[in-house]
Protein backbone atom coordinates (compact mmCIF):
# COMPACT_ATOMS: atom_id res chain seq x y z
CA UNK A 1 0.00 0.00 0.00
CA UNK A 2 1.20 3.40 -0.96
CA UNK A 3 1.29 6.44 0.56
CA UNK A 4 -1.17 7.94 -1.88
CA UNK A 5 -3.42 5.21 -0.96
CA UNK A 6 -3.51 6.27 2.20
CA UNK A 7 -4.24 9.21 1.13
CA UNK A 8 -6.76 8.29 -1.00
CA UNK A 9 -8.76 6.22 1.61
CA UNK A 10 -8.18 8.69 4.38
CA UNK A 11 -10.62 10.83 2.63
CA UNK A 12 -13.43 8.12 1.59
CA UNK A 13 -13.28 7.41 5.29
CA UNK A 14 -13.34 10.93 6.80
CA UNK A 15 -15.67 12.41 3.60
CA UNK A 16 -17.43 9.94 2.34
CA UNK A 17 -18.66 7.47 5.50
CA UNK A 18 -16.81 4.64 3.11
CA UNK A 19 -16.61 1.75 5.74
CA UNK A 20 -13.04 0.39 5.55
CA UNK A 21 -14.23 -2.90 4.96
CA UNK A 22 -15.51 -1.80 1.90
CA UNK A 23 -11.91 -0.54 0.91
CA UNK A 24 -9.81 -2.58 -1.46
CA UNK A 25 -7.48 -2.01 -4.33
CA UNK A 26 -9.53 -3.23 -6.69
CA UNK A 27 -12.80 -1.23 -5.61
CA UNK A 28 -13.71 1.31 -8.04
CA UNK A 29 -15.36 5.00 -7.26
CA UNK A 30 -18.53 3.51 -9.10
CA UNK A 31 -18.81 0.35 -6.71
CA UNK A 32 -19.06 2.81 -3.56
CA UNK A 33 -21.71 4.39 -4.96
CA UNK A 34 -19.67 7.46 -6.40
CA UNK A 35 -19.89 9.68 -8.84
CA UNK A 36 -18.12 12.35 -11.14
CA UNK A 37 -19.16 15.08 -8.68
CA UNK A 38 -18.04 13.10 -5.83
CA UNK A 39 -14.60 13.27 -7.84
CA UNK A 40 -14.74 17.10 -8.37
CA UNK A 41 -15.34 17.29 -4.51
CA UNK A 42 -11.78 14.66 -4.05
CA UNK A 43 -9.60 16.60 -6.30
CA UNK A 44 -10.65 19.84 -4.56
CA UNK A 45 -9.55 18.22 -0.86
CA UNK A 46 -6.62 16.53 -2.02
CA UNK A 47 -5.83 20.20 -4.06
CA UNK A 48 -5.99 21.98 -0.51
CA UNK A 49 -4.75 19.40 1.70
CA UNK A 50 -1.16 18.62 -0.87
CA UNK A 51 -1.17 20.91 -3.75
CA UNK A 52 -1.26 18.39 -5.83
CA UNK A 53 -3.72 17.61 -9.12
CA UNK A 54 -5.95 14.58 -9.16
CA UNK A 55 -6.49 14.24 -12.60
CA UNK A 56 -7.62 11.85 -15.31
CA UNK A 57 -10.02 9.51 -12.55
CA UNK A 58 -13.22 8.69 -13.51
CA UNK A 59 -15.79 6.52 -11.76
CA UNK A 60 -14.95 3.79 -13.04
CA UNK A 61 -11.09 4.03 -12.18
CA UNK A 62 -10.12 1.62 -9.26
CA UNK A 63 -8.21 2.78 -6.27
CA UNK A 64 -5.09 1.31 -7.38
CA UNK A 65 -5.13 3.29 -10.44
CA UNK A 66 -6.36 6.58 -8.82
CA UNK A 67 -3.24 6.30 -5.95
CA UNK A 68 -0.94 5.58 -9.36
CA UNK A 69 -2.26 9.16 -10.54
CA UNK A 70 -1.98 10.44 -7.43
CA UNK A 71 1.87 9.38 -7.18
CA UNK A 72 2.31 10.48 -10.66
CA UNK A 73 0.92 13.83 -9.90
CA UNK A 74 3.43 14.37 -6.96
CA UNK A 75 6.37 13.18 -9.55
CA UNK A 76 5.70 15.85 -11.59
CA UNK A 77 5.51 18.79 -8.78
CA UNK A 78 8.46 17.53 -6.92
CA UNK A 79 11.30 15.89 -9.92
CA UNK A 80 13.78 16.07 -7.84
CA UNK A 81 12.67 14.53 -4.96
CA UNK A 82 12.01 11.36 -5.57
CA UNK A 83 10.06 8.82 -3.67
CA UNK A 84 8.76 9.85 -0.17
CA UNK A 85 5.44 10.43 1.52
CA UNK A 86 3.08 12.90 -0.20
CA UNK A 87 1.97 14.31 2.67
CA UNK B 1 -45.31 -9.72 -6.48
CA UNK B 2 -43.92 -6.51 -6.95
CA UNK B 3 -40.93 -5.79 -9.49
CA UNK B 4 -39.09 -2.98 -9.95
CA UNK B 5 -35.93 -0.82 -11.65
CA UNK B 6 -34.18 1.89 -10.38
CA UNK B 7 -35.29 1.04 -7.09
CA UNK B 8 -31.40 1.94 -5.50
CA UNK B 9 -32.05 5.02 -7.42
CA UNK B 10 -33.27 8.74 -5.94
CA UNK B 11 -36.89 7.77 -7.08
CA UNK B 12 -36.93 3.95 -6.26
CA UNK B 13 -35.97 4.86 -3.07
CA UNK B 14 -38.32 7.58 -2.41
CA UNK B 15 -41.16 4.40 -3.77
CA UNK B 16 -39.92 1.43 -2.51
CA UNK B 17 -41.45 1.88 1.34
CA UNK B 18 -45.02 2.59 -0.91
CA UNK B 19 -44.25 -0.77 -2.38
CA UNK B 20 -43.11 -2.62 0.42
CA UNK B 21 -46.54 -1.08 2.43
CA UNK B 22 -48.89 -2.84 -0.31
CA UNK B 23 -47.26 -6.56 1.63
CA UNK B 24 -46.56 -7.55 -1.68
CA UNK B 25 -43.04 -9.26 -1.74
CA UNK B 26 -40.67 -7.00 -3.86
CA UNK B 27 -37.80 -8.08 -6.18
CA UNK B 28 -35.48 -5.38 -6.96
CA UNK B 29 -33.61 -5.74 -10.37
CA UNK B 30 -30.13 -4.05 -10.00
CA UNK B 31 -26.94 -3.63 -11.98
CA UNK B 32 -24.09 -4.94 -8.92
CA UNK B 33 -23.81 -7.84 -7.32
CA UNK B 34 -26.80 -8.55 -4.47
CA UNK B 35 -25.00 -7.52 -1.54
CA UNK B 36 -23.44 -4.11 -2.49
CA UNK B 37 -27.40 -3.26 -3.97
CA UNK B 38 -28.29 -3.85 -0.71
CA UNK B 39 -25.71 -1.40 0.88
CA UNK B 40 -26.84 1.07 -2.14
CA UNK B 41 -29.96 0.70 -0.91
CA UNK B 42 -29.73 0.99 2.42
CA UNK B 43 -28.07 4.05 2.25
CA UNK B 44 -30.50 5.74 -0.47
CA UNK B 45 -33.58 4.98 1.74
CA UNK B 46 -32.22 6.06 4.44
CA UNK B 47 -31.32 9.32 2.60
CA UNK B 48 -34.68 9.26 1.08
CA UNK B 49 -36.23 9.49 4.85
CA UNK B 50 -39.78 8.39 4.52
CA UNK B 51 -38.92 4.78 4.34
CA UNK B 52 -36.45 4.75 7.58
CA UNK B 53 -38.64 2.45 9.79
CA UNK B 54 -38.25 0.00 7.29
CA UNK B 55 -34.99 -0.61 6.89
CA UNK B 56 -34.15 -3.02 10.19
CA UNK B 57 -36.60 -5.11 7.73
CA UNK B 58 -35.78 -3.98 4.44
CA UNK B 59 -32.83 -6.99 3.99
CA UNK B 60 -35.08 -9.91 3.91
CA UNK B 61 -38.38 -8.35 2.71
CA UNK B 62 -36.22 -6.93 -0.86
CA UNK B 63 -35.11 -10.19 -2.67
CA UNK B 64 -32.33 -8.70 -5.41
CA UNK B 65 -32.04 -9.90 -8.86
CA UNK B 66 -28.93 -9.02 -10.57
CA UNK B 67 -29.68 -8.52 -14.04
CA UNK B 68 -28.76 -6.14 -16.69
CA UNK B 69 -31.74 -3.98 -18.44
CA UNK B 70 -30.22 -3.81 -22.06
CA UNK B 71 -29.57 -7.34 -22.70
CA UNK B 72 -31.93 -10.31 -23.65
CA UNK B 73 -34.21 -11.63 -21.41
CA UNK B 74 -32.80 -8.54 -19.24
CA UNK B 75 -29.60 -10.70 -18.33
CA UNK B 76 -31.56 -13.59 -16.48
CA UNK B 77 -31.73 -17.47 -17.09
CA UNK B 78 -34.67 -18.47 -18.83
CA UNK B 79 -35.99 -20.19 -15.81
CA UNK B 80 -35.56 -16.76 -13.62
CA UNK B 81 -37.38 -14.54 -16.41
CA UNK B 82 -40.21 -16.96 -16.53
CA UNK B 83 -40.51 -17.23 -12.88
CA UNK B 84 -40.06 -13.55 -12.23
CA UNK B 85 -42.82 -13.13 -15.21
CA UNK B 86 -45.16 -15.86 -13.54
CA UNK B 87 -45.09 -14.31 -10.06
CA UNK B 88 -45.04 -10.37 -11.65
CA UNK B 89 -48.26 -8.41 -10.64
CA UNK B 90 -46.68 -5.00 -10.77
CA UNK B 91 -44.02 -3.95 -12.81
CA UNK B 92 -42.21 -1.08 -11.75
CA UNK B 93 -39.84 0.69 -14.91
CA UNK B 94 -37.74 3.45 -13.00
CA UNK B 95 -34.76 2.76 -13.89
CA UNK B 96 -33.38 5.48 -16.46
CA UNK B 97 -29.95 7.28 -17.06
CA UNK B 98 -30.78 10.76 -16.58
CA UNK B 99 -27.54 13.05 -16.84
CA UNK B 100 -29.57 15.18 -19.81
CA UNK B 101 -25.80 15.81 -21.28
CA UNK B 102 -24.72 12.06 -21.58
CA UNK B 103 -23.55 10.62 -24.50
CA UNK B 104 -26.75 10.02 -26.67
CA UNK B 105 -26.15 6.55 -27.72
CA UNK B 106 -25.75 5.42 -23.85
CA UNK B 107 -29.12 7.47 -23.00
CA UNK B 108 -30.66 5.46 -26.05
CA UNK B 109 -29.02 2.11 -24.56
CA UNK B 110 -29.84 2.63 -21.23
CA UNK B 111 -33.22 4.50 -21.85
CA UNK B 112 -35.04 2.89 -24.59
CA UNK B 113 -33.34 -0.34 -25.13
CA UNK B 114 -33.78 -1.12 -21.16
CA UNK B 115 -37.58 0.03 -22.18
CA UNK B 116 -37.59 -2.97 -24.52
CA UNK B 117 -36.67 -5.62 -22.45
CA UNK B 118 -38.70 -4.61 -19.38
CA UNK B 119 -41.44 -4.80 -21.91
CA UNK B 120 -40.42 -8.19 -22.97
CA UNK B 121 -40.85 -9.22 -19.51
CA UNK B 122 -44.60 -7.68 -19.25
CA UNK B 123 -45.24 -9.25 -22.39
CA UNK B 124 -44.25 -12.34 -20.66
CA UNK B 125 -46.29 -11.24 -17.84
CA UNK B 126 -50.11 -11.49 -18.92
CA UNK B 127 -51.14 -10.85 -15.03
CA UNK B 128 -48.73 -8.05 -14.49
CA UNK B 129 -49.34 -4.12 -14.14
CA UNK B 130 -47.08 -2.23 -16.16
CA UNK B 131 -46.13 0.94 -14.77
CA UNK B 132 -43.12 3.08 -16.25
CA UNK B 133 -42.01 6.05 -14.85
CA UNK B 134 -41.01 8.61 -17.97
CA UNK B 135 -40.56 12.31 -17.41
CA UNK B 136 -42.72 15.50 -18.28
CA UNK B 137 -39.74 16.92 -20.34
CA UNK B 138 -40.57 14.36 -23.49
CA UNK B 139 -42.26 17.45 -24.36
CA UNK B 140 -39.04 18.49 -25.68
CA UNK B 141 -38.81 22.61 -26.56
CA UNK B 142 -42.25 22.77 -26.38
CA UNK B 143 -43.81 25.68 -25.02
CA UNK B 144 -47.35 26.96 -23.07
CA UNK B 145 -49.54 23.63 -22.32
CA UNK B 146 -48.78 19.89 -22.50
CA UNK B 147 -51.20 17.79 -21.97
CA UNK B 148 -51.00 14.71 -20.33
CA UNK B 149 -51.85 12.30 -23.42
CA UNK B 150 -49.54 14.68 -26.06
CA UNK B 151 -46.44 12.91 -26.93
CA UNK B 152 -45.11 14.48 -29.91
CA UNK B 153 -41.35 15.40 -31.28
CA UNK B 154 -42.25 18.53 -33.15
CA UNK B 155 -40.40 21.14 -31.34
CA UNK B 156 -37.06 18.78 -30.92
CA UNK B 157 -35.74 18.19 -27.87
CA UNK B 158 -33.49 20.42 -25.60
CA UNK B 159 -31.02 17.17 -24.77
CA UNK B 160 -30.58 13.73 -25.91
CA UNK B 161 -31.42 12.43 -22.51
CA UNK B 162 -35.39 14.02 -23.49
CA UNK B 163 -34.96 12.30 -26.76
CA UNK B 164 -34.48 8.78 -25.39
CA UNK B 165 -37.38 9.34 -22.98
CA UNK B 166 -39.65 10.17 -25.81
CA UNK B 167 -38.40 7.12 -27.90
CA UNK B 168 -38.86 4.88 -24.68
CA UNK B 169 -42.35 6.17 -24.32
CA UNK B 170 -43.41 6.21 -27.52
CA UNK B 171 -42.31 2.19 -27.26
CA UNK B 172 -44.33 2.05 -24.44
CA UNK B 173 -47.91 2.95 -25.93
CA UNK B 174 -47.10 1.17 -29.03
CA UNK B 175 -46.74 -2.19 -27.22
CA UNK B 176 -49.90 -1.07 -24.92
CA UNK B 177 -52.31 -0.91 -28.40
CA UNK B 178 -51.14 -3.93 -29.84
CA UNK B 179 -51.14 -6.39 -26.69
CA UNK B 180 -54.31 -5.01 -25.27
CA UNK B 181 -52.64 -3.72 -22.37
CA UNK B 182 -53.14 -1.48 -19.64
CA UNK B 183 -50.54 0.60 -18.90
CA UNK B 184 -49.84 3.23 -16.46
CA UNK B 185 -46.76 5.86 -17.17
CA UNK B 186 -45.90 8.58 -15.29
CA UNK B 187 -44.34 11.91 -15.90
CA UNK B 188 -42.62 13.59 -13.18
CA UNK B 189 -41.34 16.60 -13.56
CA UNK B 190 -37.79 17.64 -11.85
CA UNK B 191 -37.95 15.51 -8.69
CA UNK B 192 -35.99 17.31 -5.90
CA UNK B 193 -35.95 16.87 -1.68
CA UNK B 194 -34.51 19.66 0.62
CA UNK B 195 -33.18 16.53 2.91
CA UNK B 196 -29.49 16.79 3.36
CA UNK B 197 -28.02 14.77 1.52
CA UNK B 198 -25.64 11.51 2.98
CA UNK B 199 -22.46 11.00 1.39
CA UNK B 200 -22.63 8.46 -1.45
CA UNK B 201 -26.53 8.22 -2.04
CA UNK B 202 -28.55 9.37 -5.06
CA UNK B 203 -28.83 12.78 -6.47
CA UNK B 204 -31.61 15.16 -7.27
CA UNK B 205 -31.00 17.43 -9.95
CA UNK B 206 -30.63 20.87 -7.80
CA UNK B 207 -27.84 18.51 -5.78
CA UNK B 208 -26.23 18.56 -8.68
CA UNK B 209 -26.68 22.26 -9.99
CA UNK B 210 -25.40 23.29 -5.91
CA UNK B 211 -22.53 21.04 -6.10
CA UNK B 212 -21.44 22.00 -9.72
CA UNK B 213 -21.45 25.70 -8.98
CA UNK B 214 -19.50 25.35 -5.81
CA UNK B 215 -17.12 23.36 -7.65
CA UNK B 216 -17.03 25.90 -10.39
CA UNK B 217 -16.29 28.62 -7.39
CA UNK B 218 -13.19 26.60 -6.15
CA UNK B 219 -12.25 26.54 -9.68
CA UNK B 220 -13.00 30.22 -10.88
CA UNK B 221 -10.89 31.45 -7.61
CA UNK B 222 -12.25 35.30 -7.10
CA UNK B 223 -15.60 36.00 -7.39
CA UNK B 224 -16.84 35.61 -10.86
CA UNK B 225 -20.68 36.60 -12.41
CA UNK B 226 -21.70 33.89 -14.62
CA UNK B 227 -24.01 34.43 -17.32
CA UNK B 228 -27.01 32.26 -18.59
CA UNK B 229 -28.86 32.46 -21.49
CA UNK B 230 -32.36 32.73 -20.89
CA UNK B 231 -35.44 34.22 -20.48
CA UNK B 232 -36.74 36.80 -16.92
CA UNK B 233 -39.92 34.78 -17.45
CA UNK B 234 -39.00 31.24 -17.74
CA UNK B 235 -40.57 28.66 -15.25
CA UNK B 236 -39.46 25.52 -14.19
CA UNK B 237 -41.27 22.60 -12.35
CA UNK B 238 -40.03 21.60 -8.99
CA UNK B 239 -41.59 18.40 -7.08
CA UNK B 240 -40.69 17.38 -3.53
CA UNK B 241 -40.11 13.44 -4.45
CA UNK B 242 -42.03 12.66 -1.44
CA UNK B 243 -45.31 13.91 -2.80
CA UNK B 244 -43.92 12.43 -6.15
CA UNK B 245 -43.67 8.91 -4.79
CA UNK B 246 -47.01 8.98 -2.44
CA UNK B 247 -49.24 10.75 -5.86
CA UNK B 248 -47.70 7.24 -7.68
CA UNK B 249 -48.65 4.88 -4.60
CA UNK B 250 -52.09 6.48 -4.84
CA UNK B 251 -52.40 5.85 -8.98
CA UNK B 252 -50.87 2.28 -8.42
CA UNK B 253 -53.71 1.54 -5.79
CA UNK B 254 -56.46 2.17 -7.84
CA UNK B 255 -57.34 -0.37 -10.71
CA UNK B 256 -55.64 0.55 -14.19
CA UNK B 257 -58.25 1.90 -16.69
CA UNK B 258 -58.27 0.20 -19.99
CA UNK B 259 -55.61 2.09 -22.69
CA UNK B 260 -52.37 3.66 -21.63
CA UNK B 261 -53.18 6.08 -18.94
CA UNK B 262 -50.60 9.01 -18.78
CA UNK B 263 -50.12 10.94 -15.69
CA UNK B 264 -48.31 14.56 -15.27
CA UNK B 265 -46.84 14.46 -11.78
CA UNK B 266 -46.31 17.86 -11.20
CA UNK B 267 -46.56 20.39 -8.34
CA UNK B 268 -49.96 22.64 -9.20
CA UNK B 269 -47.09 25.80 -8.84
CA UNK B 270 -44.70 26.70 -11.43
CA UNK B 271 -41.31 27.73 -10.00
CA UNK B 272 -39.52 31.03 -11.36
CA UNK B 273 -36.17 30.27 -12.65
CA UNK B 274 -35.27 33.42 -11.33
CA UNK B 275 -36.04 32.14 -8.08
CA UNK B 276 -33.52 29.35 -8.62
CA UNK B 277 -31.00 31.77 -9.79
CA UNK B 278 -31.09 34.25 -6.50
CA UNK B 279 -31.22 31.12 -4.39
CA UNK B 280 -28.19 29.87 -6.16
CA UNK B 281 -26.48 32.76 -5.52
CA UNK B 282 -27.32 32.55 -1.68
CA UNK B 283 -25.63 29.00 -1.80
CA UNK B 284 -22.84 30.13 -3.66
CA UNK B 285 -21.85 33.90 -2.97
CA UNK B 286 -18.96 34.46 -4.50
CA UNK B 287 -20.40 33.42 -8.37
CA UNK B 288 -23.19 35.54 -9.37
CA UNK B 289 -25.17 33.69 -11.87
CA UNK B 290 -27.77 36.32 -14.00
CA UNK B 291 -29.49 36.16 -17.24
CA UNK B 292 -27.46 37.40 -20.33
CA UNK B 293 -27.39 37.52 -23.76
CA UNK B 294 -23.30 37.49 -24.46
CA UNK B 295 -22.07 34.03 -22.54
CA UNK B 296 -18.65 33.44 -22.09
CA UNK B 297 -15.78 30.78 -21.46
CA UNK B 298 -16.69 30.69 -17.37
CA UNK B 299 -20.35 29.85 -18.55
CA UNK B 300 -19.42 27.25 -20.91
CA UNK B 301 -17.69 25.23 -18.04
CA UNK B 302 -21.09 26.08 -15.58
CA UNK B 303 -23.11 24.11 -18.34
CA UNK B 304 -20.85 21.48 -18.46
CA UNK B 305 -20.73 21.12 -14.71
CA UNK B 306 -24.12 21.42 -14.10
CA UNK B 307 -25.33 18.59 -16.90
CA UNK B 308 -27.25 21.42 -19.41
CA UNK B 309 -29.70 22.66 -16.64
CA UNK B 310 -28.64 26.12 -18.89
CA UNK B 311 -30.79 24.90 -21.77
CA UNK B 312 -34.34 25.45 -18.74
CA UNK B 313 -33.53 29.01 -18.40
CA UNK B 314 -35.30 30.32 -21.37
CA UNK B 315 -38.24 27.17 -20.90
CA UNK B 316 -42.18 28.43 -20.85
CA UNK B 317 -43.46 25.40 -20.50
CA UNK B 318 -46.49 24.14 -18.34
CA UNK B 319 -47.76 20.77 -17.71
CA UNK B 320 -51.78 19.87 -17.10
CA UNK B 321 -52.52 17.56 -14.61
CA UNK B 322 -55.71 16.74 -14.92
CA UNK B 323 -56.22 13.20 -14.90
CA UNK B 324 -53.86 12.92 -12.11
CA UNK B 325 -55.70 15.24 -10.22
CA UNK B 326 -58.68 12.78 -10.93
CA UNK B 327 -56.97 10.29 -8.66
CA UNK B 328 -58.74 9.36 -5.19
CA UNK B 329 -57.20 9.90 -2.62
CA UNK B 330 -54.49 12.27 -3.59
CA UNK B 331 -51.51 12.84 -1.24
CA UNK B 332 -51.87 16.71 0.38
CA UNK B 333 -50.55 19.03 -2.25
CA UNK B 334 -46.81 20.11 -1.27
CA UNK B 335 -46.15 23.48 0.13
CA UNK B 336 -44.86 25.73 -3.01
CA UNK B 337 -41.64 25.75 -3.48
CA UNK B 338 -40.12 28.54 -1.81
CA UNK B 339 -36.69 30.38 -2.46
CA UNK B 340 -35.75 29.04 1.68
CA UNK B 341 -36.42 25.43 0.08
CA UNK B 342 -34.28 25.71 -2.91
CA UNK B 343 -31.73 27.14 -0.67
CA UNK B 344 -32.04 23.71 0.99
CA UNK B 345 -32.28 21.50 -1.64
CA UNK B 346 -28.96 23.39 -3.19
CA UNK B 347 -26.81 22.72 -0.45
CA UNK B 348 -27.84 19.32 -0.08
Amino acid sequence: MTDAYALLTGFLRDRFAVPAAELTEDTTFTDLGMDSLDLGEMAVLVRKAHGLALEDVRAGSTLREAADRLDAARRAAAPAAGPGPVA
Amino acid sequence: MIVITGATGFLGSHLLPHLLATGEPVTALVRDEPPSALRRLLRAVAAAGDGRALLDDLPSRVRFLRADLSAPALGLSGHEHRELAGAARQIWHCAALTTMTADPSLLRHVNVEGTRRVLELAGAAPRARLLHVSTAYVCGARQGLVREEDLDDGAGFLNPYEESKFAAERLVRSWAREHGRPVTVFRPSVLVSDRRRPPRTPRHPLSVLGRGLRLLAEEAGPPAPVGLAGSSAATTNLLPATYAARAMAAVAAAPPGHACDTYHVVHAVDTPVTDVLEAMSDVCPDLSVRLTADPRPLDARFAELTAGFHRYAASAVRFDRTRLDTVAPLPAPPPPVTRDYLRKALSS
